[in-house]
């Protein structure tokens, strides 16, 4: 109780509600900003949290991710382009709605129905979180590395039509982390230690490299104009009395955004998708979807941000970020001292509740900025990218250099911004090279401890039952990622 | 056309992954060996990269297979769009790589400020569709202004050490 009553006023001193207030803008802006993402809007508030305490900085990037994954909704609605990968199916019946004339109530179901999601998905975490944190303070090395082996293969398994492309992605991302020091003997490996990357590469510049930098690249060149129109702030809030029709499509659609949250790199933008078809599927009017009616944008925005408290449940408990935007926060995690896992809810119980709270705090604030504040985002929308990505450059130079006043971590920016650019071109998702990346180094470390343990027999991961099952677990993935492939390969025979 | 833009993409990516994967196996197998455990410092990259060359065997087994039976893949319209596009904007594109990697290995020469400034103007005058006095107005008020703000909100403000 002390300590739930200590994060309480930590999180109500006014100076950490003005950087939540400040956040929650910010990260509504870049989100509404085609092109930019939450995990974008994350990658540039990082730097301004290196100086703060942790009770400050985490509260701080949890409302711009809030922020950010609902800013997506403001250029959905208005221009019909998701500002965010994660508002894809909001552009469907929100434009419409704009269209005949229902601009502001379009956006009143948004920024509501993005309220619900985080806070039904604020639940999830708060219920489930302690209970697998208590479950993971008993995991030995053998598995913790069969956890890491689970996560990689579900992130391989749904690495889309092509998930061998996934497979070499993750492979990548683990040969990556190989390089520099040895995490147990500290033996050089694959490069020289005078040399620049000797130190191995650090994840912040890597994460900023891999999201932001293609990010940049691929839209610095393209020109944008768009016109908006004016929303009156009070007819978004007319809409509070038709709320309670949509309840079942509120709870089905966070429970969907909570789940694709749960799986490592799945993410918003496939849990928007599957709720926006749940909703059409179970809909008394079908064909109503897509001509500019509430639900379909109640099942998008619950979803999407339903999927924030969801992600952060395997961050905070078993140290794995299950996206772009959680690895950011895994990053903030080390740049502040801490590993993220189990053991912080032991060490440091009173963070954890400043997040839970920070989280229930931030989609307050969303909804309080986001509606109030809407004419001034929609105004920002006319920032042109020439001059706006390359300010976002400076900001991931900075970004990366001040984690740790160290110049050669700008040159792992251009690395990872160079290979985030390829692999986007080439067809190559990201998520899984960013999953072994950071798991890398935690996987290698627990397969050489678990073999320790056992004097180098491999059975340590078939006799323990926890470890056994996650291997179970991990072949089934695998399989039926071969599948697949096998069925795309003979279908046309 | 659509078939050779893919298999274009898959030789480049498959070249590209050969010469890593071979240039990382050979540095993993003179990785020396260690005291401290069984498996020793080189053997999770030299397994890594025997995974990668089998990986990278069976994408070709699979994108060539694919190819020749004329698979899905064909629904890459959007691609070739994106692919002309991207030649369009190509030159822009290799510019603003080459001012970011100059810009970087300046900064340690000629400090944070001057360094951003001198690029924010280089590439907004390359970027920018404005022409004549307003364009000089414009790039020259934005890198200055843009500058001194970042100089000042993160090195004054914040206290947080700029390159």
């Amino acid at each position: 109780m002390d300590v739930f009553l200590t994060a309480l006023s930590t999180i109500f001193q006014f100076k950490t509600l003005i950087w939540m207030f400040g956040g929650v803008a910010f990260g509504i802006l870049l989100g509404a900003l085609p092109g930019l993402t939450a995990t974008t809007a994350l990658i540039l508030g990082l730097p301004l949290t290196y100086s703060m305490a942790s009770e400050l900085a985490f509260p701080f990037l949890i409302s711009i991710y809030v922020g950010g994954i609902s800013g997506g909704l403001i250029s959905a609605i208005l221009l019909k382009i998701p500002g965010t990968p994660s508002s894809i199916t909001t552009t469907f019946d929100g434009h419409p709605m704009l269209q005949n004339g229902e601009g502001a109530r379009a956006l009143g179901f948004a920024f509501i129905s993005s309220f619900m999601g985080t806070v039904l998905s604020w639940l999830c975490l708060v219920i489930v979180a302690p209970k697998l944190a208590n479950i993971a303070l008993s995991f030995g090395p053998q598995e913790y590395f069969m956890v890491i082996v689970v996560a990689l293969s579900a992130v391989i398994s749904l690495s889309g039509k092509k998930p061998i492309k996934g497979f070499i992605a993750a492979i990548i991302g683990l040969m990556l982390s190989c390089v520099g020091r040895d995490p147990v003997a500290a033996t050089m490996r694959i490069v020289d230690a005078t040399s620049i990357f000797g130190g191995g590469f650090a994840i912040v510049p890597a994460l900023v490299g891999l999201f932001g930098i293609s990010e940049i690249l691929n839209n610095m060149i393209t020109n944008n104009y768009f016109s908006t129109q004016k929303i009156k702030v009070h007819d978004m809030f007319s809409i509070i009395r038709e709320l309670p029709k949509h309840t079942v499509n509120i709870l089905r659609s966070a429970l969907i955004g909570i789940f694709i949250g749960l799986i490592p790199a799945v993410g918003g933008n496939v849990g928007n998708l599957l709720a926006y078809d749940q909703a059409k599927r179970n809909s008394k009017y079908p064909e109503k979807f897509g001509t500019g009616i509430p639900d379909g944008i109640i099942a998008s925005e619950t979803s999407n941000n339903a999927v924030i408290g969801g992600a952060m449940v395997p961050l905070l408990t078993l140290g794995i970020p299950g996206d772009g935007c959680t690895a950011i926060i895994f990053g903030a995690f080390l740049i502040h001292g801490l590993q993220p896992g189990p053991l912080v809810f032991i060490n440091n119980p009173t963070l954890m509740y400043v997040i839970y709270l920070a989280l229930l705090i931030s989609s307050f604030l969303m909804l309080i900025v986001g509606m109030g504040g809407i004419n001034v985002f929609i105004r920002s929308l006319n920032t042109p990218n020439y001059i706006l990505f390359p300010v976002v450059f400076i900001l991931c130079v900075i970004g990366s250099f001040s984690a740790n006043n160290n110049m050669n971590d700008v040159w792992t920016l251009l690395l990872f911004g160079a290979i985030g650019y390829a692999s986007n071109k080439l067809e190559f998702p990201l998520a899984p090279l960013i999953l072994g990346l950071i798991l890398g180094p935690i996987a290698e470390l627990n397969l050489r401890r678990a073999l320790m343990i056992s004097d180098g027999s491999f059975m340590t991961f078939v006799t323990r039952p926890i470890s056994f099952v996650l291997l179970v677990i991990a072949i089934v993935a695998i399989v039926l990622s071969i599948r697949t492939v096998i069925k795309e390969v003979y279908k046309f025979k | 056309m659509k078939k050779d833009l893919i298999l274009k993409k898959d030789l480049i990516s498959w070249v590209i992954l050969i010469a890593f994967g071979a240039y990382y196996f050979i540095k993993a197998i003179i990785i020396p060996d260690s005291d401290y455990d069984l498996l020793g410092p080189g053997f999770f990259p030299v397994v890594l990269s025997i995974i990668l060359a089998g990986l990278i065997l069976a994408d070709v087994f699979i994108t060539l297979k694919l190819n020749k039976n004329k698979t899905s893949f064909d629904n890459k319209e959007s691609d070739e769009i994106k692919e002309e596009n991207y030649k369009k904007n190509l030159r822009s594109l290799v510019l603003s790589v080459i001012l970011m990697i100059v810009y970087v290995s300046f900064i340690p020469i000629i400090s944070f400020l001057p360094a951003t400034i001198i690029y924010l103007l280089i590439q907004l005058w390359a970027l920018s569709p404005k022409k004549g006095k307003r364009k000089t107005i414009l790039v020259v008020g934005i890198s200055v202004s843009a500058s001194i703000a970042i100089f000042y909100i993160f090195e004054i403000m914040l206290k947080i050490p700029l390159p």
